[in-house]
C-alpha cells in the first residue's frame, strides 16, 4: 500500500512535470495580449496629447512661462492666443524660432503624461521628453496647413504708385490745309500755340507742305519764322513735284526743318509767307510741327466732360482766304455739340453782274452742300456770276466787311472726323475781290475774339482712371510716295489701351481722300480738297499686333488720282495709357523687401514705356501678415514606455 | 486501476491545457485584429477630424488672401467690385476675379488645399475626396467677415480594411478686416489717400472735457462701428452706405473721420463745411454739419444716428459751437 502510494505519487508527479514542461512550450506558441493593450494605451495617450494641442487654444496656457513671456514682450498679441497650441507651436517652429516652439511643447505636455513622448513635424523633432526612443511607439497625426520646411509662415505685400512721373511724349501741332494768295500775291499764315510750360523739349521738327511757285525754280518761299527766327533757308526739301496743266506749271513741295532750338515751353508762333506768280498758294495736307518733350505729370483721373477749342490759324490771303479745320467726336460721346466762331477781316463785299449780293463768306461743314453763305449762290459751288479773267472773277466791290459769325454745328455733327471749311472771297480755284481777306485768329492774346470751333461732349466713363498715364507717339509711314498708299504697323501688348489715334496725311497735290484702317472705313472727304490734317481713328478698330492703314486720293468722279501722291511723311499718331501703379506682388519676409519689390516692379513697368517715376509714393503698411497656404504639414505625436 | 485513473486525469489535464491555450490563441488573434480594425477606423476618424479642423484654418488663410486680392483689384484698377461677396467666393474657389487669375491666390485657393489633402490621404492609404463649395460670405460685425462653406469629405479604405466615411458638414470661419486697406478712400481720392482699417483704441471713450481721444481718431482716421456707414463688403463695391444685402440685426457698418489736412496735402480739394464722417463726406450728402468746440477749424460733425441709438454728436460726446 505504501509502495503503491509512492508509485502513484511519483507517477502523478512525473505527469505533472510533463504537463508543466509543456506549458512554456505551449505558451511560447500562443500570443500574448500585452503588446496590443500596451500599444492601445500608448495610442490613447498619443491621441489625447494631440487633442490637447489641436483643440485647446493658446489662451488656456497663457500662464505657462514661455507664452507668458512672449505676451509680456509683445512678441505675440492677444489675437495669437486664439490660435490652437499646435498652430502657435507650428508658427514659431517654421518661422525659425525653434527653441520657443520646443519650450511651449515641453511646458504644455510634460505634466500631462508619465510616458515618453515626442512631437515631430516633417522628420524634425520639435520636442522629445526622453533621450532614447522605445521599441513600441504609438503615433497620432494631425495635419496643419500653412507650414512647410524652409518656408515663411506669413509675409508682407506692398504696392506702389507714382504720384508724379516724368514722361517723354509727343505733341503734334497741325497746320490746316489753308491758303489763297493769288497771282504773285502773298499768303501769310501765322500759327500761334501754347505748349505746357513745365516741359523739357528734346526735339521739335517742322514739316512744311506747301503749294507754291510756278515751277521749282520760280518758287516764292519768302518767310518761315519760328518765334521770329528765320528758318526758310534751313528747310530740307524732301519732295518737290512739278505738274503742268497746259501752259500752267505749279509745284507741290514737302520739306523738313529742325526747330528744336527755336520752339520753347509756353507760347510759340510760326509765321509763313509764300506766293506764286500765276496760281494760288496754299498749305497742303501734312504740314505740322512735332514736338517731343518730357513732362512731369501728376497722377490724376481723366475727365468725363470735354470742351475743346480748335483755333484757326491766322490766314491772310491776297485775294481771298480759306481754311479747313478738322476736329473729332469720339464714337462713344454723348451730348455732343459744336459751334463755329468766325471772325473775318477785310472781306470784300461784292455784287455780281445782275447786282445781286455775291456770297463772299461761304462755309461748308461735313458736306459738299453749303452750310452758310452770306449772299446769292447759283449752285453749291457758289462762284459769283461776274466776268472771268482766268481764275479771277471781276465782281463789283461795294465795300469791305469784318463779319463775325456764331454758327451752331451741332445738328450736322458726325462721330469721327468733322471738317469745317471757310472761304472768304474765293472757292476752289476761283477768287474775287481786290485785296487781302483775313481769317482772324490770335488764340494766345485774344482767345475769345479769334476764329475757332468749340466742341463739347460727355463720355460715360473717364478716358483714363487714376494711376494711368497717357503717352502719345507717332510713327511715320515711310516707304515711297504713292497713291494709294498702305502703311503697316504693329502695336505691342503694352500699347493695348489706346484712347486716341489719328492719321496725319501728307500730300503733294490732293483732291479727295478715302481712309481705312484694317479694312474698316474711317473717313471720306465730303467735298473737293477736304483732306483734313487729323483723321480720327476709332481706337476699337485697332488691333494688337499687325495693323494697316490705307489712304487713297481720288477725283470727284471717283477715279484714283494719277499724280496726287500720299507722301512717306504721313504718320499715325496714337495715345495710349500706361499704368502708373502696381498692385500687390509676391509675399516677402519683411515689409522693406515687399516695398523694394513694388518699387522695382513699378520702375520696370514704367521704364519700358520711357517713363521715370520722379516721386514714388509707396504703400508700406497696407497688408502685413499675409499667411501662406503651404503644406499641409504633418505633425506627429509619438508616445512610448519609459525604459 | 488507480494508475489508469490517474493517468487519465493527467491526460485530461493536458487536454484541458491544450484547449485553453488554443482558445486563448484564437481569442488573442481575434482581439488583435479587432484592435487593428479599431486603430484603422480611429486613424480614419482622426484624419477626417484633422481635415475638418484644417479646412477652417486653410479657409482663414485663403480668405485673408482673397480679401487682399479684392482690395488690390479695386485700388489698382479704380473699379469697384460688382458684388464683393461673390468675388471673394470666386477668389477662394478659383483664384480669379471675373475669370482673371490673381497673383496672390496662386497656390492658395480651395482646389490647391483639396489636392494636398487628397495626396496626404493617399499616403495614409485612404482614397480621399474633399470638396469645398457653397460659400456664403457676409459681414459678421463691423470688423469681421463670416465665411461659411460646405465641406464634403469622402474617405475610403479598401487596402487594409473595408471601410468608408462620407460626410458633408457646414463649417464657418470669421476673418478680421483690420489691417486691410479701406477701398473707399482711394476710390474717392484718385488713389492718393490710403487708409488702413484699424479699430479706434478710444472707441466709446470720448470725453467732452478732454478731446485728446477724438483728435487722435481724427489724426489717424481710426475706424468705428457704424449703423449706416458702408461695411467692408460695401466699400469694396464703392458704396457709401450699408446695402440691404449685407445688413444684419447688429451693426456691420464702418466709419472713420476723413482727415481734411491729409486730403489737402495730397492736392485734393476739400469741402471744409462737410462732416468729417467718411461715408457722408465722400457721398457728398448734404447733412448739416457742425463746428465742434476744441476741434480743428476744418472739422465738422453731423448729428446723424449711429449705433446704440445715439447720434454722432452724442456718441463722440462733443459740444457744438453755435
Amino acid at each position: 500500500m505504501g509502495l503503491k502510494g509512492i508509485a502513484f505519487t511519483i507517477d502523478m508527479l512525473i505527469g505533472l512535470s510533463l504537463a508543466i514542461a509543456l506549458i512554456p512550450l505551449l505558451y511560447s506558441r500562443t500570443e500574448s495580449t500585452y503588446p496590443e493593450i500596451s500599444f492601445q494605451s500608448l495610442s490613447y495617450q498619443a491621441n489625447d496629447l494631440l487633442t490637447v494641442l489641436t483643440n485647446l487654444k493658446a489662451r488656456s496656457f497663457s500662464e505657462k512661462p514661455t507664452i507668458s513671456m512672449l505676451l509680456e514682450e509683445k512678441i505675440i498679441s492677444d489675437e495669437d492666443l486664439e490660435k490652437s497650441l499646435l498652430d502657435l507651436i507650428g508658427t514659431f517652429w517654421y518661422s525659425g524660432n525653434k527653441t520657443i516652439a520646443s519650450n511651449i511643447t515641453k511646458e504644455v505636455l510634460e505634466g500631462l503624461s508619465d510616458k515618453c513622448f515626442s512631437l515631430q513635424t516633417q522628420n524634425e523633432t520639435i520636442y522629445s521628453s526622453c533621450g532614447s526612443e522605445g521599441k513600441t511607439m504609438a503615433v497620432a497625426y494631425a495635419i496643419e496647413s500653412g507650414y512647410d520646411v524652409g518656408k515663411p509662415v506669413s509675409g508682407y505685400v506692398a504696392r506702389a504708385w507714382a504720384t508724379k512721373s516724368k514722361k517723354n511724349t509727343t505733341q503734334i501741332i497741325p497746320f490746316y490745309p489753308e491758303g489763297s494768295g493769288w497771282t504773285a500775291q502773298r499768303l501769310e499764315v501765322t500759327k500761334s500755340f501754347a505748349l505746357p510750360t513745365d516741359i523739357t523739349i528734346y526735339n521739335a521738327t517742322l514739316y512744311v507742305s506747301i503749294h507754291f511757285g510756278t515751277s521749282q525754280s520760280q518758287a516764292q518761299f519768302e518767310q518761315l519764322k519760328v518765334n521770329d527766327v528765320q528758318k526758310k533757308n534751313d528747310v530740307n526739301w524732301l519732295y518737290l513735284q512739278e505738274e503742268s496743266y497746259g501752259s500752267e506749271i505749279t509745284t507741290a513741295a514737302y520739306g523738313v526743318v529742325d526747330v528744336t532750338n527755336e520752339i520753347k515751353p509756353g507760347n510759340n508762333s510760326i509765321y509763313l509767307v509764300i506766293g506764286t506768280p500765276n496760281y494760288h498758294s496754299h498749305l497742303h495736307p501734312g504740314m505740322r510741327l512735332i514736338v517731343t518733350y518730357s513732362l512731369t505729370q501728376e497722377a490724376s483721373t481723366g475727365s468725363q466732360s470735354f470742351k475743346k477749342r480748335y483755333y484757326f490759324d491766322n490766314v491772310l490771303g491776297n485775294t481771298g482766304a480759306w481754311s479747313m479745320v478738322s476736329f473729332y467726336i469720339p464714337e462713344n460721346a454723348k451730348n455732343a455739340s459744336a459751334y463755329l466762331h468766325l471772325k473775318a477781316l477785310n472781306v470784300d463785299d461784292t455784287k455780281d453782274l445782275f447786282g445781286r449780293n455775291s456770297s463772299d463768306v461761304i462755309i461748308y461743314f461735313n458736306s459738299d452742300n453749303i452750310f452758310y453763305k452770306d449772299g446769292y449762290c447759283s449752285s453749291s459751288t457758289c462762284y459769283p456770276l461776274c466776268t472771268s479773267s482766268g481764275y479771277y472773277r471781276n465782281c463789283q466791290k461795294v465795300g469791305v466787311m469784318n463779319p463775325e459769325l456764331y454758327l451752331n454745328l451741332t445738328n450736322n455733327l458726325t462721330f469721327g472726323t468733322n471738317v469745317v471749311s471757310v472761304y472768304l472771297n474765293c472757292y476752289g480755284d476761283i477768287h474775287w475781290g481786290n485785296k487781302e481777306a483775313i481769317i482772324y485768329s490770335d488764340p494766345l492774346n485774344d482767345p475769345n475774339g479769334s476764329s475757332y470751333v468749340e466742341v463739347s461732349y460727355d463720355l460715360e466713363a473717364p478716358t483714363f482712371n487714376y494711376g494711368e498715364i497717357d503717352l502719345t507717339k507717332e510713327i511715320l509711314f515711310g516707304g515711297t510716295a504713292s497713291n494709294p498708299k498702305t502703311f503697316q504697323f504693329e502695336l505691342k501688348p503694352s500699347q493695348k489701351n489706346i484712347i486716341e489715334a489719328f492719321v496725319h496725311i501728307a500730300q503733294g497735290f490732293s483732291s479727295m481722300v478715302n481712309v481705312s484702317v484694317n479694312n474698316f472705313w474711317i473717313f471720306t472727304s465730303p467735298s473737293l480738297r477736304v483732306v483734313p490734317e487729323n483723321v480720327y481713328v476709332y481706337p476699337n478698330k485697332l488691333l494688337l499686333g499687325n495693323n494697316s492703314i490705307k489712304i487713297v486720293d481720288f477725283q470727284p468722279g471717283g477715279s484714283i488720282s494719277d499724280t496726287n501722291y500720299i507722301l512717306p511723311w504721313s504718320s499715325f499718331e496714337y495715345t495710349y495709357l500706361v499704368k502708373g501703379l502696381v498692385g500687390y506682388g509676391g509675399v516677402f519676409n519683411s515689409s522693406q523687401l515687399a516695398i523694394e519689390d513694388a518699387k522695382q516692379r513699378l520702375l520696370v513697368q514704367l521704364g519700358e514705356e520711357g517713363i521715370i517715376p520722379e516721386e514714388m509714393q509707396v504703400d508700406s503698411q497696407s497688408v502685413q501678415g499675409v499667411r501662406w497656404l503651404w503644406g499641409p504639414a504633418l505633425f506627429k505625436i509619438l508616445v512610448w514606455e519609459r525604459e | 486501476m488507480r494508475g489508469i485513473f490517474f493517468s487519465m486525469i493527467i491526460v485530461f489535464l493536458i487536454a484541458c491545457l491544450l484547449m485553453f491555450f488554443s482558445i486563448q490563441k484564437s481569442l488573442i488573434s481575434f482581439y488583435s485584429s479587432q484592435i487593428a480594425v479599431e486603430n484603422r477606423v480611429e486613424a480614419m476618424l482622426s484624419f477626417y477630424n484633422s481635415i475638418v479642423r484644417d479646412s477652417r484654418k486653410s479657409m482663414e488663410i485663403m480668405a485673408g488672401r482673397a480679401l487682399c486680392s479684392a482690395v488690390d483689384y479695386v485700388v489698382t484698377t479704380g473699379n469697384p467690385l460688382q458684388s464683393s461677396n461673390d468675388t471673394i467666393a470666386e477668389l477662394i474657389l478659383n483664384g480669379s476675379i471675373s475669370g482673371t487669375p490673381q497673383a496672390l491666390m496662386e497656390g492658395s485657393m480651395a482646389k490647391d488645399w483639396e489636392d494636398s489633402i487628397e495626396y496626404l490621404g493617399s499616403l495614409q492609404a485612404f482614397e480621399t475626396s474633399v470638396e469645398i463649395k457653397d460659400l456664403l460670405i457676409e459681414p459678421e460685425d463691423s470688423f469681421h467677415i463670416s465665411i461659411s462653406y460646405s465641406l464634403s469629405v469622402k474617405l475610403y479604405d479598401n487596402r487594409i480594411i473595408e471601410a468608408n466615411l462620407s460626410r458633408t458638414t457646414r463649417e464657418k470661419v470669421i476673418v478680421s478686416v483690420e489691417n486691410l486697406e479701406d477701398p473707399l478712400y482711394p476710390l474717392n481720392t484718385y488713389g492718393r489717400i490710403v487708409n488702413i482699417i484699424k479699430l479706434s483704441p478710444h472707441w466709446l471713450n470720448y470725453s467732452s472735457e478732454d478731446l485728446t481721444n477724438l483728435k487722435d481718431d481724427l489724426n489717424n482716421s481710426y475706424y468705428h462701428p457704424s449703423l449706416y456707414g458702408a461695411s467692408f463688403l460695401d466699400r469694396l463695391e464703392g458704396k457709401f452706405f450699408v446695402q440691404g444685402k449685407y445688413s444684419k440685426q447688429n451693426p456691420v457698418g464702418l466709419e472713420s473721420f476723413v482727415n481734411k489736412d491729409k486730403l489737402l496735402s495730397a492736392g485734393l480739394s476739400v469741402n471744409v463745411s462737410a462732416t468729417n464722417v467718411d461715408y457722408l463726406y465722400f457721398s457728398s450728402s448734404n447733412v448739416p454739419a457742425y463746428l465742434i468746440s476744441g476741434m480743428p477749424t476744418n472739422f465738422r460733425l453731423d448729428n446723424e444716428t449711429t449705433i446704440e441709438g445715439k447720434t454722432h454728436l452724442q456718441i463722440y460726446n462733443v459740444t457744438v459751437i453755435s
